[in-house]
């Protein structure tokens, strides 16, 4: 019995409980007709048929977003540093993440997909374009106008809200991880530092 | 103005699958329904993100049914299809009717 707790937990990981429910009876009543093979073969099946769409989309995303804030960061080497730079690679940042995860796990007519990724279009050419100081506050402008705009429209209000989301849930996240690192090097790496 | 939903080969099968099944739409019957109908069986994963992409497209609609022991306990989650389902169904239908009309399959040149 725990094994099949488990069997439906793991598939409720990548859709609802009822409909991993569902699923699973499904399986069972067809389990004494066709065969343990086929059970294990089907069980596997409907799995990865789930979960590859959010796994591949994560993996994808997480490094993907990294390669480009990595070109974003490089591009910037010799620049002055303005807010509207440090905004615009951040929001670029979090659109090349949702850009990537929400067009693998839903599809590129995904509404938060297609808005992530005008956003990372536009992130992109303000990167291309540093060379105008002007660059980094147009583009921020016309990212806002996106935002905005999308919050504006009834239809394409979730898209929004789903990205101002994501972005508040991965700043905080770097913000832990900042604030680990620093407690990481002044209690475990260089105590002697923090004593003196 | 409402968009058409399109559909696609295997979309279509499982609609109308549905539909033939009136109200004993659920995973087993549906695959047992296009295996019967077309020889071809599909794998459940393939029909349960078929049903979950459709339902998203609003052209079916679930709820779940009775747990029975030979199912492990587990209930059933059945399927109906919506009044855009159909009507998208018989727009694929009216398009596969249209590039059809005059054409000769079997007695053409090249048969």
């Amino acid at each position: 019995m725990r094994s099949i707790a488990a069997m439906e937990w793991l598939l409720a990981r990548f859709g609802g409980k009822q409909r991993a429910a569902a699923m699973l009876g499904d399986l069972f009543e067809q389990r004494a007709q066709k065969g343990e093979w086929w059970f294990w073969r089907s069980y596997a099946g409907v799995l990865a048929a789930g979960a590859w769409r959010p796994v591949v989309g994560f993996v994808s995303a997480f490094y993907v977003a990294n390669w480009a804030l990595n070109g974003m960061v490089h591009r910037q080497i010799g620049r002055w540093e303005t807010p509207a730079l440090m905004i615009i690679t951040f929001l670029g940042y979090i659109a090349w993440f949702i850009a990537l995860y929400a067009g693998v796990r839903y599809g590129l007519r995904d509404m938060s997909a297609q808005l992530a990724t005008a956003l990372a279009a536009v992130s992109t050419a303000v990167m291309f374009l540093l060379r105008y100081p002007a660059a980094p506050w147009i583009g921020l402008a016309l990212a806002l106008c996106l935002l905005i705009s999308s919050f504006i429209s009834s239809g394409r209000r979730r898209a929004s809200a789903v990205f101002l989301g994501a972005g508040a849930v991965i700043f905080a996240a770097y913000q832990a991880a900042a604030l680990l690192e620093m407690v990481y090097q002044e209690r475990i790496l260089h105590p002697a530092n923090r004593l003196a | 103005m409402d968009r058409q939903v399109s559909l696609g080969e295997f979309e279509q099968m499982v609609l109308l699958a549905i539909l033939r099944l009136d109200e004993n739409a659920y995973g087993v019957s549906i695959r047992e329904e296009i295996a019967v109908c077309t020889g071809r069986e599909p794998s459940p994963g393939a029909l349960y993100t078929t049903l979950d992409r459709m339902e998203q497209k609003g052209v079916v609609r679930s709820w779940m049914g009775e747990a029975t022991a030979q199912r492990g306990g587990k209930a059933k989650r059945y399927f109906v299809a919506t009044k855009a389902g159909r009507s998208a169904l018989l727009s694929a239908q009216q398009a596969y009717q249209r590039l059809l009309n005059g054409l000769d399959l079997l007695g053409g040149v090249d048969a």
